[in-house]
């Protein structure tokens, strides 16, 4: 009996409506743990052997909702979304917290994965053993905050009816997509109660192209019995013992970062990232402290962290958001990478994008994109249907999102396609090559840490070297460090705990939970290089628009080499001969040829057989 | 001989530099280097270099690109033209 | 905390993290498992952000107990909890309807009625919950005067309230 799982996955063909179990061998488990790492094995043998013919919009693709081990136990609670991206066509593991995962499991499913289109829009439903496929053309075309109270109302009221003499049943978890999922827009994310959402990767639009609007889950059963359980109970003791005594974190979130990264780091994106410095407008956390705050303290699932914070907008125009934090990336890009300085503003774009169902860092990052193409002239008035963009011009960026999320005109339309493809479609339109505007590493728009000052993010590889291009939850160093997040992303958990250090607890859980005797040292040398691997695979086989060639598009965006034009690194920016010297101690760490391509000797070593075959179609003769 | 020391971020305003070069005795490991730096290494495993306390955010240290923990720990040895690097864990939210 | 004195657990749902660690210490305690839907005090969030701790008040004229045509609950003099006799309890759903709040529910396995018993006294929400620093859910060793009645309110009830607390007018579009 394996510890920490429930035993079977979910599989869900939308176009058919069948519904079966899946249950993954131990030694599959063993070697992918769950996630991520699942995600990209369950990818590869069902999709690898055409990678670059699959569309990541299309029926064919994937959707995977996977835990892990350690979630539940090892808390806060989060689930990983996954699938081939719309935005890198590789393989991206993106989280999302809440109490679904929670659910799913005490449910009995360790997952959930979907494949083809529903004809018209749907939402799936899991109480227990009990699996539906339901309408949701009542919802479609509604906000997040208007589909998630209705859909949670009615299935509440069905389960009330199922289960009436059980008392008061208690709301189903949800996860879920807005407009900018419906209509396929690439950087939409999914979303989790309120504000939380998995941004990176763009599978928002890998639901919405399966006319999959939500994911609800109620579970009526104990999470799965662990291996070791006294052991477990010990070590959630410690667990809260290291949570607690992170005061910084749970006082303040990540939103504490806006002054220190803005004005002593120098690495908040400003104006679509043409500076990385302000200092009289500080936009930190004591900004939206005292004004905005309703909640302090607010979290998932099992966590002693609660980082998070509930803010809303009480008198003024904004009057009315709600948005959690918002925590430090969304601080960045929906304030002054869009020339914005005013909290409330902040709270109110925050707000609506998540109403929209965007991700607000790929999102805002498309959003600033188009705000300095405006400001050099080359979108006008008119390619906006009357819009005038500008920098701290709140209200018309609003307008540009919405109209984004609902691709209503032409270059609405481009933009929906993610900065990357914007750019190049843009770039043809207009006859001028607008790429050194773009800010994305391999399609995926680059979290708000920059690297040119070298503060704060490393001058180097992190971004250009990664797997999930501009993921700033997943950067790389040393192909062993690493290795951590790939961890957190495969064995589900939320990160937070591990800044700071967790003096090996993570470990110590997954060995008490599942019984098996994993080591750190097994994960950082061998089973994280797999699923890294994997999904190297996939972003160099790519398509079927784009792929992505190394050496050259292991790199940073051509912005990073602008020296920074202000502030205390003034100067300062990202030397590409030391970008391509850890590129090269990358390669030779990670087992990558001169091409950044895994090699053959270092995959069949792994068991990565199909891989390697696979990667074939790549290699030059 | 002499070793090659890359430092990011944070640490250059302590150790006064980005790109230093080294001298240390034959056979010496990184924990001499660290300790030529003006450090000290932690029981957890983490760098205290200079006054700066370093324990919430871990540091990574990498030997030819390798890093120390994969390799043999603060007793890794150190051969003339090492480039040994210091750099901060990205912690990001 | 004198041995002998009745607790009370206060409750201060705009405290209230979400963090549910009041259900996994409460199901760890009576059920050696971490088990949501059988924990005694039960999170809901019928809106996020707005997070209410669902359990028992130890209402002054005992409600349930009155309502119990099989005699399965009584009265712990000592703590003032309810207790149920899982023996002769047939989930007939009586104590739920006589509930001011329909706070008891019924085990999603076993079949017999939920209460919290106040962990003989000790209750571990309460720890898991003021140790955080959150003081939602609170002991108090002395009952407050009023009627505690009035405390046992059903999650709707009392998501309006703390709704309208949190985001005023809005509150009524999020409901």
């Amino acid at each position: 009996m394996l510890g920490g799982y429930a035993g079977k996955i979910l599989d869900i063909d939308l176009t058919d409506g069948k519904i079966t179990e899946l249950k993954i061998e131990e030694n599959v488990l063993r070697q992918y743990i769950g996630g991520r790492g699942l995600g990209a094995r369950i990818l590869w043998d069902r999709l690898g052997s055409r990678w670059e013919k699959v569309d990541p919009l299309s029926p064919e693709n994937l959707l995977l909702v996977l835990t892990g081990p350690l979630t539940g136990y090892f808390h806060g609670a989060r689930i990983c979304i996954t699938g081939k991206s719309p935005q890198s066509n590789g393989i991206i593991g993106s989280t999302v917290s809440g109490e679904f995962p929670i659910e799913l499991k005490c449910s009995g499913w360790d997952g959930i994965i979907v494949s083809g289109r529903a004809e018209k829009p749907v939402y799936i439903l899991v109480n227990d053993e009990n699996v539906e496929i339901k309408s949701a053309e009542h919802v479609w075309g509604k906000t997040t905050k208007t589909s998630l109270r209705m859909l949670t109302k009615e299935v509440k009221e069905e389960l009330d009816k199922r289960h009436a003499r059980l008392g008061i049943v208690k709301e189903p978890a949800a996860i879920y997509i807005g407009p900018a999922g419906e209509n396929r827009v690439r950087s939409a994310a999914v979303e989790q109660k309120w504000s939380h959402a998995a941004g990176y990767g763009g599978y928002g639009a890998v639901m919405g192209s399966k006319n999959l609007k939500a994911i609800l889950a109620k579970g009526t059963g104990p999470l799965p019995p662990v291996a070791r359980p006294e052991e477990v109970k010990q070590l959630i003791q410690e667990y809260e013992r290291l949570a607690l005594s992170r005061d910084r974190i749970r006082r303040w979130g990540t939103g504490y970062s806006g002054y220190e990264v803005g004005a002593k780091t120098s690495s908040e994106p400003v104006r679509n990232w043409q500076e990385e410095w302000h200092d009289k407008k500080t936009i930190g956390g004591d900004r939206f402290d005292l004004r905005y705050w309703v909640k302090r303290y607010w979290g998932d699932y099992g966590c002693a962290i609660t980082c998070m914070k509930l803010a809303t907008v009480k008198a003024g125009p904004y009057k009315g958001a709600i948005t959690d934090n918002p925590d430090y990336e969304l601080e960045a890009y929906l304030g002054p990478n869009l020339g914005i300085f005013d909290a409330g503003a902040i709270i109110y774009l925050s707000s609506l994008i998540e109403d929209l169902g965007f991700s607000g860092i790929n999102g805002g990052n498309i959003l600033a994109f188009a705000t300095e193409l405006y400001q050099r002239g080359i979108l006008t008035k008119d390619d906006l249907d009357g819009l005038e963009l500008g920098w701290g011009n709140v209200d018309a960026i609003a307008e540009l999102a919405k109209r984004i999320a609902r691709r209503d005109g032409k270059y609405f339309d481009i933009l929906a396609e993610g900065t990357y493809r914007a750019a190049l479609k843009i770039s043809e339109l207009k006859g001028v090559n607008v790429l050194p505007y773009a800010v994305h590493v391999k399609g995926v728009e680059v979290g708000a840490h920059g690297t040119r000052s070298d503060e704060d993010y490393t001058h180097d590889i992190c971004y250009a070297c990664s797997v999930q291009g501009g993921d700033h939850t997943s950067t790389v160093n040393d192909a062993y460090g690493d290795m951590l997040t790939v961890f957190q992303d495969s064995a589900v958990y939320c990160a937070v705990i591990a800044w700071g250090g967790t003096e090996g607890l993570d470990w110590k859980f997954l060995r008490a939970v599942t019984g098996w005797d994993i080591t750190e040292e097994e994960w950082k040398r061998e089973l994280g290089h797999r699923i890294i691997h994997i999904q190297r695979a996939a972003e160099l086989l790519g398509g079927p628009d784009v792929r992505w060639k190394p050496p050259k598009d292991d790199d940073n965006p051509p912005r990073f080499y602008e020296p920074l034009p202000s502030g205390p690194f003034k100067g300062s920016t990202t030397d590409k001969e030391e970008v391509e010297r850890r590129k090269r101690e990358y390669y030779e760490a990670i087992g990558w040829d001169k091409n950044g391509i895994p090699k053959p000797s270092v995959l069949r070593k792994l068991g990565l057989y199909d891989v390697d075959k696979d990667l074939d179609r790549i290699r030059k003769p | 001989m002499k070793v090659e020391v890359r430092v990011y971020a944070g640490l250059r305003r302590v150790l006064g530099g980005k790109n230093l070069i080294v001298k240390l005795e034959e056979g010496a490991r990184v924990k001499d280097l660290v300790l030529e730096l003006g450090g000290k290494f932690e029981a957890s495993g983490n760098v205290l270099l200079g006054g700066l306390r370093l324990a919430e955010a871990s540091l990574i240290v990498l030997v030819n690109g390798r890093n120390i923990n994969s390799l043999n720990g603060p007793d890794t040895v150190l051969r003339e033209g090492d480039l040994v690097a210091f750099m901060p864990v990205t912690e990001g939210g | 905390m004198s041995k002998n004195s009745k607790i009370w657990i206060s409750r201060d749902y705009t405290r209230c993290t979400g963090c549910r660690r009041c259900e996994i210490a409460c199901t760890l305690h009576h059920e050696g498992q971490i088990w949501p839907e059988a924990s005694r005090v039960r999170v809901f969030m019928l809106v996020p952000g707005v997070e209410i701790p669902h359990l028992c008040t130890q209402c002054t004229d005992y409600p349930c107990v009155e309502a119990c045509p099989f005699e399965a609950l009584s009265v712990n003099e000592e703590t003032s909890a309810v207790i149920v006799n899982s023996e002769k309890c047939t989930a007939c759903g009586l104590c739920i309807k006589a509930c001011p709040g329909k706070i008891p529910h019924i085990h999603p396995k076993e079949n017999y009625v939920l209460i919290c018993d106040l962990c003989g006294g000790d209750p571990q929400c309460a720890k898991a919950c003021t140790e955080a620093g959150y003081n939602c859910l609170r002991v108090v060793e002395e009952a407050p005067s009023i009627s505690h009645n009035l405390f046992a309110r059903t999650p709707e009830e009392l998501t309006k309230d703390v709704a309208e607390n949190l985001f005023g007018e809005k509150a009524e579009e999020l409901i």
